[in-house]
């Protein structure tokens, strides 16, 4: 059965234009660079059969950049492109009502183009939609690296193809903090800070950390988890998080990149594992809340934040898993019918299975690995479907 | 002339730009020099020659081909106090920078009702002459003049161009410096003479606002300036033997215009030929008339000449530009038209 | 910000109070065009609240906010603005020229000229080994003027001490920044120069104080220039008598208007009191009364006067 399918895509306009770019090397990722990506985005889409691209409405260059491209020749393969009727308030309002009518629309993923701050709101959103997410912020744990064309062409395959959506995706952990009738969620850090006020929102002086929750800690990371990551790597689908009590006494001093050319001495006191489910209470009095990076509020005695780790966190596309399942499947190759024998016999040179242990045939796909990818790997899967959660993470 | 000094001593007219610039450096640690190519390369007119080996990148700083730019930010450095030299390369490329000549530079110390001072010389070469065509060959001084709030001065000499310098960057107002490329004795342009004389080793100054007699005469006034002057006075020398006696008023400066010297010229010969190598109409020759016209048109035996460029673009072939420029030849026979 | 609002919303009231029954523009005791900067105050204040004793400003024809927040006498702006001899310019710049050399204050009536102005200044300042910045204002409609490139490519070129900052007011008088800028960031423009750009979106006095603090504390260190993009608010008209027939968001003008927020914002975080912010008022009243009443008893300049200044 070959239906419609559409991908939303969600770009921050705002990303990596903080002020980072003042404290520390932020990078200065423009409007064309981020239309630019979303070109190759929209190719990778294209070229496995996505026909509809359903994306957020902006007043800052985004849309116009992209409108600007459609009808080019170059462009011919783009999946038609579609805008979200809304309203612009250039406020992160924007990124989470763009999210709730892509899931109304039944996009079968989406891809978000900024750093940990925007992959929050989309996360909060988007409900089971499988997300691929580009960095383009400043603050970037969240995202993992990939080209935005390969991303482009993951993402597709997650929207067009059960088994890739099922071999590729996995839940994320989320970390909930409830400081009295306030609720948020962070995808990889909740950090309790002793700044004065939310000011331009970004956290860059390790100094004024007074405790960080991580959902994952990864040594690489670039961020406040890599505090965590540098003492006591976590993985991203590991089942437990991380907590961690900054400032004197140091058990333990840390030299990590907490922003983009920043590295700074960290004197970390404890530290001690996030059990899921289990909620643990800020021991500060006061301060402010920021999470994945971002401040977001004060707090006084009476709301005192209380943070728990959770498995409910938002579908996540390891782009890399997707595209070798795709490989192996044969999703992303033709045989010719008249090359047929001369292929048969060098892959079996090679060692190149020509029947490789996952074929579609085996999985009982609709697909046939003799015609394109563009006409038949569409498996008219609903987009509302519960996802299997590959990553084994308890719930 | 004192005796101490080596009479041999003769220098081009852009050495002793140069030479002033240096001087009022090395006594004025907040005078620097801004523009296009005036470091290592020293002015594409000589203008900053060896300058830049003396004071450094630091106070002789070539700037980016952005002439809103860097006037700009001489403009902002003098009102802070410093006392920057800047130099537009050609007076013609005042089109892309004009703003920041006219609506500030020029207006900001009347603006703010005398609160802001603008130390700052523009310099910018002139003139045509060696086929340079429309865009660089212009001399625009009557543009500059008609505008309120700068002063400006056009020296025709060596001697002039070291002491209307040294004047210019010891003045607290936007003094704009017009110096004409035949007049700099530049070794790789037909030049005149009078371009290469005697000029003291030491600081002196020219005042601005001063014309010079540069030759007397009574039969016929000849207003003039820049390198116009060159040309008068050489016919001035010719006319003499035929028994015309020309007196050659330099202007040297527009603004102020130092109209006594022109009025009492006048008023002794009675013929009045301006020559002037800007443009004919709304220009300096036209206001020298008005002067006259204004004080006392009965001091005229005869009306007055005005010998300009009539009123087009600078042309390209030499039989072209040298057909509209005021030469020699235009001014003998304006000279004895007037007194036939 | 209160007294800021408080003196353009009077300065509103008596630049109109004597222009009827037939609209002059150049009558009454506030003549000639005028452009107040309400809505705009964050950019201002934010800014300005990191400045001291030699930091200069060039600000544009916009010029209320910047010169109230830098420390600008305001008795003697407004005698400037009503034209009188005990103005800051003596009666011969007016609102758009106004020239405190005290405070290192000047503005400009053509936008975005005021940056290469900016830039001499920050070389002087860098020259003579101070550690005093140079803040040049212009809005987003000036951002295509080749002064905002050449100064940028000068002040990047040179390492010079100033901040460029962008007003945007999403209006250059009628056209919508979409329809006149190719790049419609100009923190990202701030990238080709390889200088750092940031934008703070909504208004935010906080961030928008967060951000030139960081800006500016990188200038003095010789860490050189920066752009700050503050997307703020016009909140009336290009100028006093602009119908803003043109404008397709007067609905949400108000609801974004950045005091009422703030002030809510402040209250109820406990650092505001009701009676804080009266007190606020009634000195930002008494003020600005004072100012106005100082330039209407100042003596009106004798025609002759305009001979007067040309030259130093």
């Amino acid at each position: 059965m070959v239906r419609s399918t559409t991908v939303g895509i969600i770009a921050n306009p705002a990303s990596a234009r903080d002020i980072r770019r003042l404290v520390a090397q932020g990078g200065s990722l423009t409007t064309h660079d981020k239309v630019n990506l979303l070109h190759r985005v929209l190719a990778g889409l294209g070229a496995v059969g996505v026909d509809r691209v359903l994306s957020m409405a902006d007043g800052s260059g985004i849309m116009s950049g992209l409108l600007r491209g459609v009808g080019r020749p170059s462009n011919a393969s783009w999946p038609e492109l579609t805008f979200v009727d809304q309203p612009i308030t250039r406020t992160e309002a924007d990124t989470s009502t763009a999210t709730g009518h892509m899931v109304e629309a039944g996009v079968g993923a989406i891809v978000v183009l900024g750093g940990d701050g925007t992959n929050r709101v989309v996360a909060a959103h988007a409900g089971a939609v499988p997300l691929v997410s580009i960095s383009t912020g400043t603050n970037n744990a969240f995202p993992q690296a990939s080209e935005a064309t390969v991303a482009g062409v993951a993402a597709g395959l997650v929207a067009t193809h059960r088994d890739c959506r099922t071999a590729g995706t996995y839940r994320a952990k989320t970390l909930e903090v409830v400081s009295g009738d306030r609720i948020e969620r962070a995808l990889v850090d909740v950090a309790i800070t002793d700044v004065d006020g939310v000011g331009s929102g970004a956290v860059w002086d390790s100094s004024t950390l007074r405790e960080l929750y991580l959902s994952f800690a990864e040594a690489d990371a670039i961020g406040l988890s890599a505090i965590g990551g540098h003492l006591r790597p976590v993985a991203r689908r590991h089942p437990e998080g991380l907590a961690i009590r900054l400032g004197e006494p140091a058990r333990y001093t840390v030299h990590p990149p907490i922003g983009p050319g920043l590295l700074s001495s960290t004197s970390v006191h404890t530290l001690s594992s996030l059990v899921a489910g289990r909620t643990v209470e800020a021991r500060a009095a006061s301060g402010v809340v920021a999470v994945d990076g971002e401040r977001l509020f004060r707090f006084g005695i009476d709301r005192r934040p209380r943070i728990t780790l959770r498995h409910d966190g938002p579908v996540v596309v390891d782009v890399a898993a997707t595209l070798r399942f795709a490989a192996e499947e044969r999703l992303l190759s033709e045989t010719a019918e008249a090359a047929e024998p001369a292929a048969r016999s060098s892959s079996s040179s090679t060692g190149d299975a020509k029947q490789p242990p996952n074929s579609p045939d085996e999985k009982g796909n609709h697909c046939e690995a003799t015609q394109s990818a563009r006409a038949l790997h569409r498996d008219g899967q609903d987009p509302a479907v519960r996802v299997p959660d590959p990553a084994g993470v308890p719930r | 002339m004192t005796t101490t000094e080596t009479p041999t001593r003769r220098i081009t007219t852009a050495k002793a730009m140069a030479e002033a610039i240096g001087l009022e450096m090395q006594a004025d640690p907040d005078v620097f020099v801004m523009g296009e190519d005036v470091g290592a390369y020293g002015g594409i007119f000589g203008s900053t020659t060896d300058l830049f080996a003396e004071f450094g990148p630091e106070r002789v700083m070539d700037t980016p081909i952005s002439e809103t730019g860097f006037i700009g930010a001489g403009i902002g450095a003098a009102v802070e106090g410093l006392r920057p030299v800047v130099e537009l390369m050609f007076v013609d490329f005042y089109g892309v920078c004009m703003d920041q000549i006219s609506n500030h530079m020029a207006k900001i110390h009347y603006e703010s009702g005398g609160a802001v001072k603008v130390p700052m010389v523009l310099m910018a070469a002139t003139g045509g002459g060696y086929s340079d065509a429309a865009q660089h060959s212009q001399c625009l001084w009557g543009t500059f003049a008609h505008l309120p709030g700068m002063k400006v001065v056009v020296p025709s000499n060596p001697y002039d161009a070291k002491g209307l310098m040294a004047s210019a960057i010891r003045d607290d107002n936007p003094v704009i410096y017009l110096f004409h490329k035949g007049a700099q004795g530049l070794v790789w342009m037909e030049k005149n003479q009078r371009s290469i004389a005697h000029v003291p080793e030491e600081a002196f100054t020219v005042p601005i606002g001063e014309a010079a007699v540069a030759r007397e005469g009574t039969d016929v006034t000849i207003v003039t300036l820049s390198l116009s002057v060159q040309h008068s006075l050489d016919v001035a020398e010719q006319l003499e033997g035929e028994g015309i006696s020309v007196e050659v008023v330099d202007l040297r400066s527009l603004v102020p215009l130092d109209r006594q010297t022109v009025l009492e010229s006048v008023a002794k010969t009675g013929r009045l030929l301006v020559v002037d190598e800007d443009y004919k109409s709304f220009g300096v020759s036209g206001e020298i008339a008005a002067i006259v016209a204004e004080t006392d048109p009965t001091m005229l035996k005869k009306p007055v000449s005005r010998l300009a460029v009539p009123d087009v673009p600078i042309p390209y072939a030499r039989s072209l530009e040298y057909g509209i420029l005021p030469t020699r030849e235009k001014i003998s026979a304006a000279v004895k038209d007037l007194v036939s | 910000m209160v007294r800021i609002r408080q003196y353009e919303s009077r300065i509103l009231q008596e630049y109109h109070a004597d222009k009827t029954p037939a609209w002059d523009i150049g009558a009454g005791l506030i003549p000639g065009e005028m452009h107040l900067s309400a809505g705009q105050e964050p950019a201002a204040v934010g800014v300005c609240a990191h400045l001291r004793q030699g930091d200069a400003i060039t600000a544009p024809h916009r010029p209320h906010h910047f010169a109230l927040a830098h420390g600008v006498d305001m008795q003697a702006m407004t005698a400037e603005i009503y034209g009188r001899t005990t103005g800051l310019c003596k009666g011969k710049g007016g609102h758009m020229h106004l020239f405190d050399p005290d405070n290192h204050f000047s503005c400009s009536g053509i936008i975005a000229q005021g940056y290469p102005v900016a830039c001499g200044q920050a070389l002087a300042m860098k020259r003579r080994g101070t550690d005093n910045v140079t803040i040049a204002v212009a809005g987003e409609g000036a951002a295509n003027q080749g002064a905002f490139h050449e100064s940028l490519n000068l002040a990047a070129l040179w390492n010079l001490p100033v901040v460029f900052v962008i007003e945007d007011n999403d209006w250059a008088i009628s056209v919508p920044r979409a329809d006149s800028t190719a790049n419609t960031s100009n923190a990202d423009r701030a990238a080709g120069y390889g200088i750092p750009g940031v934008r703070v979106e909504n208004n935010d006095v906080e961030a928008v104080y967060e951000a030139a603090g960081a800006a500016i504390d990188r200038a003095r260190a010789g860490e050189g220039p920066s752009l700050l993009e503050v997307h703020t608010l016009r909140l009336w008209g290009h100028f006093e008598g602009d119908a803003q027939a043109y404008r397709t968001d007067l609905e949400t003008v108000d609801e974004r208007d950045p005091l009422p927020r703030y002030a809510a914002a402040l209250t109820a975080s406990g650092d505001l009191t009701e009676a804080q912010m009266a007190e606020i008022a009634a000195a930002a009243n008494a003020e600005v009364e004072a100012a106005i009443q100082f330039a209407v008893n100042s003596p009106i300049p004798a025609p002759e006067d305009a001979l007067l200044h040309v030259f130093a």
